[in-house]
């Protein structure tokens, strides 16, 4: 009796069910609808705009249709090739320069031998998570700026300042490193949680075997982490078309478009802002099923590999 | 054996106590780099214009602190009505973030509910897909929102991935609970109040606090659907205060230098601002926080 209590329930007939549930189906449609409206409804929009040619002031029913030629123009425009590279580029980085730092980050809190160390580690490193993106750039301002604390430092061992903020050179640096800043504590939580459920004899066994802390973390506490490890890289190459689209909008200035400019600010800036309503929704659906695609190919692929999928 | 287990695990070996020495080493500079960038926003803030020059905007404690950037900051942006707008957005939107969960979530972790699959794949494309922001903005638009305070709320309660939480959450519920219930001749709905609800306490905690730190921090809603200053939350009123030029009081321009604050420290002042309520129910909150990460991980 007790062993399989799903096995057990008999499935009743439809209209049974449909009777048993009535009021709690009646309570769903609201929520079902309301999903339709702000999350259905613009994806048929963005489809129907990138088909026509909206003009200003005119609605997506009256614009007239014009088939694939938004598609087609992007496709021949250079602008978007670029954008495309130097969201390619930055996410590439990101991934290259940020995928390590939680790991070791994790290991190493988790070896701390002080509990109270540990504790106030991890609730110090978890803190910039919590800051905006508006805060992390009033930071990054305050460091990078012409007059800031990194061209304090330069100057007073008599070089010349540089604004970091409108250099090209410096602008991916600065996204990439902000974004490690902000977000590698928090992201040690996925790992950690890998880590609590292994068995502490393990440990025990290690040292009985006269393993060094290197090997310990060679044998034990990887292994363990690897399953969520190869998920994360997984479904980061899967999102590699989402850049930071916020802290871009927050770093980027005219200065710095030639490598700072992404798809996202793009139909921001030309699309929304300039009123070009089609070509933007164009970039938008296709980066949409370019990224739908890859996000279902890595999810596949980390299912078979790392044993865990997102859905 | 097991006291000699215990004794080893006590005393370090000489391999053993060096790696402690160096991760206790790195942690610190690794805790330093999480610090140290928050101190040089406090000290710039505190900093007056001759204190600035004389150090060369080399500052972490300032050896004449002045408090003229705060009250600034306080008296001019229309910073204390963004804090309103803030506080008003996060107390709503929160609220209006949960009510979804609870509803769909329960309904959802019902194994032999009619169109239980299809409701669930309904919800997972929106996941996946999105319209993008320009089909986002004629919606807004077209519901009337724009310039609205209600666009900061009414979006909320889109918290598809709230509700897939509860579902996993009360499908984790001793299954016996709900069933005597039943016997007892409960109505879902009593069961979803009485039952269900008290329990959930801790997840709904843990999803409530995700959504207001999502309202604390955004701007960029505000960006796009509003130009009314007045409706601006705080966030944003930061944000343009890096874009504008920022003149101190004319009244006040004869004074030392050491008296006059710059345009960076009030820059830094709202940041300091904007953070410091975050840093302040942050120790209080943090378990919960960590418990909605590690659930969200573990189950993820």
């Amino acid at each position: 009796m007790k062993k399989q209590v799903g096995s057990d329930i008999i499935r009743k007939s439809f209209g049974y069910r449909m009777k048993k549930y009535r009021w709690l189906l009646l309570m769903a449609v609201v929520p079902l609808v309301y999903i339709f409206v702000f999350h259905y409804i613009p994806i048929f929009w963005g489809i129907l705009i990138s088909l026509k040619d909206m003009k200003v002031g005119s609605t997506i029913g009256a614009a007239p249709w014009v088939g694939l030629d938004n598609y087609r123009e992007i496709l021949r425009n250079p602008e978007i090739l670029k954008l495309l590279k130097n969201t390619l580029r930055i996410s590439i980085l990101s991934l290259v320069f940020g995928f390590l730092p939680p790991i070791f980050l994790t290991i190493l809190i988790f070896d701390l031998r002080s509990a109270v160390y540990k504790k106030l580690a991890q609730t110090l490193v978890y803190i910039p998570h919590f800051f905006s993106w508006v805060i992390i750039y009033g930071i990054v301002f305050a460091f990078f700026s012409g007059q800031g604390f990194v061209n304090g430092i330069i100057t007073g061992l008599g070089g010349r300042a540089v604004d970091f903020l409108t250099s090209r050179q410096a602008f991916v640096p600065l996204l990439v490193g902000s974004n490690i800043w902000k977000e590698c504590g928090w992201s040690t939580i996925l790992y950690f949680a890998a880590l609590t459920g292994v068995n502490p004899d393990l440990y025990d066994a290690a040292k009985i075997d006269g393993a060094g802390p290197l090997a310990r973390i060679r044998a034990v506490t990887l292994p363990a982490m690897l399953p969520v490890i190869t998920f994360s890289l997984i479904m980061a190459v899967g999102g590699i078309l989402g850049t930071n689209f916020e802290q871009i909008l927050l770093f980027y200035n005219p200065a710095v478009y030639e490598v700072g400019d992404v798809l996202d600010t793009w139909v921001y800036r030309v699309g929304l802002g300039k009123m070009q309503y089609s070509i933007g929704s164009a970039v938008g659906m296709m980066k949409a099923v370019v990224g739908v695609t890859l996000t279902v190919i890595a999810n596949a692929v980390s299912r078979k590999v790392a044993g865990r999928s997102l859905f | 054996m097991k006291k000699k287990r215990e004794h080893s695990r006590r005393k370090m070996s000489g391999q053993e106590l060096g790696y402690q020495i160096v991760i206790n080493g790195i942690m610190a500079l690794v805790l330093l780099a999480c610090v140290v960038p928050f101190l040089y926003v406090v000290g710039m803030s505190l900093s007056s214009k001759g204190e600035m020059i004389d150090r060369n905007f080399f500052i972490l404690f300032p050896r004449k602190p002045i408090l003229e950037a705060y009250t600034y900051v306080m008296r001019n942006s229309g910073f204390w009505h963004g804090l309103l707008v803030t506080v008003l957005r996060t107390a709503l939107g929160v609220s209006a973030s949960l009510v979804f969960p609870v509803i769909l979530g329960y309904i959802l972790s019902k194994k032999d509910i009619p169109f239980r699959k299809p409701m669930m794949l309904y919800l997972l494309i929106t996941m996946l897909l999105g319209g993008g922001l320009i089909p986002g903005y004629l919606l807004m638009r077209d519901l009337h929102l724009l310039n609205s305070f209600w666009v900061y709320v009414i979006p909320a309660f889109g918290n598809i991935y709230g509700i897939l939480v509860v579902k996993m959450f009360v499908e984790e519920l001793p299954l016996d609970l709900l069933e005597s219930a039943e016997l007892d001749g409960a109505s879902e709905m009593q069961k979803l109040v009485y039952i269900a609800m008290p329990l959930l306490k801790p997840t709904l905690c843990a999803l409530g606090l995700f959504s207001a730190v999502g309202q604390w921090n955004d701007w960029f809603s505000a960006l796009i659907y509003v130009r009314n200053p007045e409706l601006f939350p705080v966030q944003l009123i930061i944000r343009n205060l890096f874009n504008q030029s920022i003149v101190p009081d004319p009244t006040k321009m004869n004074t030392s230098y050491y008296a006059t604050f710059t345009p960076e420290s009030v820059k830094m002042a709202s940041v300091v601002l904007a953070v410091l309520p975050i840093l302040g129910v942050y120790p209080f909150l943090q378990k919960y926080f960590i418990y909605g990460m590690y659930t969200g991980a573990v189950k993820g």
